[in-house]
């Protein structure tokens, strides 16, 4: 009896082991037909954030994804999978290298490191997959066709206009005390900000109408904005504060607040990347003007950079695609958002 | 001859002097902050401007609250890498506590205070029970504390905090927040100066395998000390939501540091058991001068790093003399 049942076991294990495999062979078959027959046909783009945490970059998402409704409407072949890093390298080096093995034709990357994410670039490379980085640059320019992200320059060249614009309204006497607050040193944001803020103060640090009384680093922090402005209050009278981001504008604020002055009117403040907060604060009349990056285009001109380089074999004549900054005060405050999501075509794209 | 004599009676004097005023550890660190009152009195005429000395007050009393809580903890031999994302959490939750939840002020500065201690004994525990060195679970604390804070805001300040200016209110001529360092430090004088619960800590801290052997409960006092100095920390968090007005995700990051250098210039041995009670307040106030000097002087902010490293070094430098090594 034993014997036999056993017997009667192994003969059922075996025909279950036997439809088990034919199942998988011919699922297998099945699967590898139906992805071959697709592959030539389809687009199918990777977009990379590294946080989806941040509004900021919720927007460059929604910016990819208006492209490629667009692109389908339009009858194009296109699907697009995101993926969220939640700003760790590994993460994001673990999600491109899966996708470099399931057949992605582009990889749209915002990368959560400049060098981190290089070695797995590097494969997609190796893989013949073409990468554009959007926001954020990576150090080796081999590794993706094109860079699409803000000019910082021209970004701080125009908030340093608006605080000249400002400081010239509010018929002050020359020259004009001027506080510079700079982001973490050695960062591209801080570094460019910088740079543009001088571009455009020191033709009139030349010619005597401003003077730069403090430039301080207050590594982009709204805590070190408050108490590097508070002691830079207690030497100096201040006519205007121009910082590298909005968090570090609104310390000042608090600052220039706590002095007994009215910011706005006594101190003119501009900040850099209108925060939700900073947006406030120009309603309110206490910040003069704030820049504007523009996320959804990014992500917009990533998609059709991707699209024209693997349908139309185009390829940019330039490095870096600048997307603009807008400028936002209390004039455009409440319709600046439209503004900077609305689609713009892509510089350079090749027609039809 | 009899002039010779003379100075050397009044070397004699001062000698004297000093050897009975060394006694007292407080005297070191207030030579170095009344020295450095003086210099930056020197150094710029704004400096004892009415404005800012309030400013500096205001400056030092959160980074004050820190280093006394963390200067308990050094004196048991211990450290705290956690002061400054517990301070962040603690202010997180009152604000989340105060605007989603709409409790009136008391409530939430209730619900900071418990977080901040309830942090303070997670590390206790993490210390005595799981056994897992300071520097290691406070680490832990550290990083996901900062975590929780980024979790509860979403990276985004949380505004409308007007409520808390009852800190930055003044009575008598200093803001409130002023006051309530003062009363801490104060009670941190009577606490390690006057209590056996102080003599504990300083006896963990001198040779803690003696303490534990002579019968005292050293686990329960690290638990203690522990909550205890999470408490002060969140006093310090409420006190950046006052100053800002809003809770803000990114407050006392790298704030640990200053703690620990506080303690340090006020006075108190990393290596446990050694220091007055009331010195971190005082290294905080000149921690909190040094930047403020640096920046009336416009010395540039690149300088002005390697300066407050220099005097750091040199303080430290001043305050160790006199011991046979340190570890």
């Amino acid at each position: 009896m034993k014997r036999r049942g056993y017997k009667a076991l192994s003969t059922t294990a075996l025909i279950a082991i036997i439809v088990i495999i034919a199942i998988i062979i011919i699922g297998g078959v099945v699967y590898y037909i139906t992805t071959q027959q697709q592959a030539p046909s389809k687009i199918k783009i990777g977009l990379f954030i590294s946080n989806l945490g941040n509004p900021y970059f919720v927007a460059l998402r929604d910016g990819a994804q208006a492209a490629v409704n667009e692109l389908k409407n339009k009858g194009v072949d296109i699907e697009m999978e995101d993926f969220d890093a939640k700003d760790d390298p590994n993460l994001q080096t673990t999600q491109i290298e899966t996708a470099v093995g399931q057949g992605f034709s582009a990889l749209v990357v915002n990368p959560v490191h400049v060098e981190a994410i290089q070695p797995a670039l590097q494969k997609a490379k190796d893989a013949g997959i073409p990468v554009i980085t959007t926001d954020r640059d990576v150090a080796d320019h081999t590794l993706r066709i094109v860079f699409i992200g803000t000019d910082n320059v021209a970004g701080a060249e125009q908030a340093a206009k608006m605080l000249i614009k400002a400081l010239k309204e509010s018929g002050k006497p020359t020259p004009w005390k001027v506080v510079i607050l700079n982001g973490i040193p050695g960062t591209t944001a801080a570094e460019d900000r910088k740079k543009g803020f001088h571009n455009i103060l020191d033709q009139y640090v030349a010619n005597g109408t401003v003077t730069i009384v403090a430039e301080e680093v207050a590594n982009f922090r709204r805590d070190e904005g408050l108490t590097k402005m508070e002691s830079i209050l207690a030497a100096q009278t201040v006519d205007a504060v121009i910082a590298a981001n909005d968090e570090m504008a609104l310390g000042a604020i608090q600052a220039i607040e706590g002095a007994g002055l009215t910011p706005g009117k006594d101190v003119i403040v501009v900040g850099y990347d209108a925060i939700p907060d900073a947006v406030q604060a120009i309603k309110d009349g206490k910040m003069y003007a704030t820049i504007a990056q523009s996320p959804f285009l990014q992500g917009y001109w990533g998609v059709y950079a991707a699209y024209y380089h693997i349908a139309k074999n185009w390829s940019p004549s330039e490095d870096w695609i600048p997307t603009p900054t807008v400028v936002v005060t209390k004039a455009n405050v409440d319709t600046f958002e439209q503004e900077v999501k609305s689609p713009k075509p892509l510089p350079g794209a090749p027609s039809g | 001859m009899g002039k010779t004599g003379g100075s050397e009676g009044l070397v004699d004097t001062i000698k004297n002097l000093w050897s009975k005023l060394s006694v007292y550890e407080e005297v070191k660190p207030l030579i170095a902050l009344i020295g450095l009152f003086i210099a930056s009195a020197l150094l710029s005429p704004y400096f004892l401007t009415s404005y800012n000395q309030r400013i500096l007050l205001l400056q030092t009393a959160p980074l004050a609250m820190l280093a006394l809580g963390e200067s308990m903890i050094i004196l048991m031999g211990s450290i705290d890498l956690s002061p400054g994302s517990t301070m962040a959490l603690a202010g997180t939750v009152a604000a989340i506590v105060h605007i989603s939840y709409g409790q009136p002020l008391s409530v939430s500065i209730l619900a900071g205070m418990a977080t901040g201690a309830a942090v303070g004994f997670i590390n206790g525990l993490l210390v005595t029970k799981a056994k897992i060195p300071s520097f290691v679970a406070t680490l832990a604390a550290l990083v996901a504390g900062r975590g929780m804070v980024l979790i509860l805001t979403g990276g985004q300040p949380i505004v409308g905090l007007t409520e808390f200016r009852v800190f930055t209110e003044a009575i008598i001529g200093l803001p409130n927040m002023v006051w309530i360092f003062i009363v801490f430090t104060g009670i941190n004088l009577l606490l390690l100066r006057r209590t056996s619960l102080g003599l504990k800590i300083y006896s963990i801290g001198g040779n803690e395998e003696a303490a534990r052997y002579s019968g005292i409960n050293a686990d329960l006092v690290k638990l203690t000390i522990f909550t205890l100095a999470g408490f002060y920390y969140s006093i310090a968090g409420l006190m950046m939501n006052a100053r800002l007005e809003v809770a803000y995700p990114w407050t006392g990051w790298g704030y640990e540091l200053d703690a620990i250098a506080s303690s340090v210039l006020g006075g108190i041995q990393l290596t446990g058991g050694i220091g007055s009670p009331i010195g971190p307040a005082m290294g905080a106030y000149i921690l909190t001068l040094i930047t403020n000097i640096l920046i009336l002087m416009g010395v540039s902010p690149y300088v002005q790093w390697v300066v407050k490293g220099a005097v750091l070094a040199v303080a430290a430098t001043a305050l160790t003399r006199g011991l046979k090594y340190v570890k």
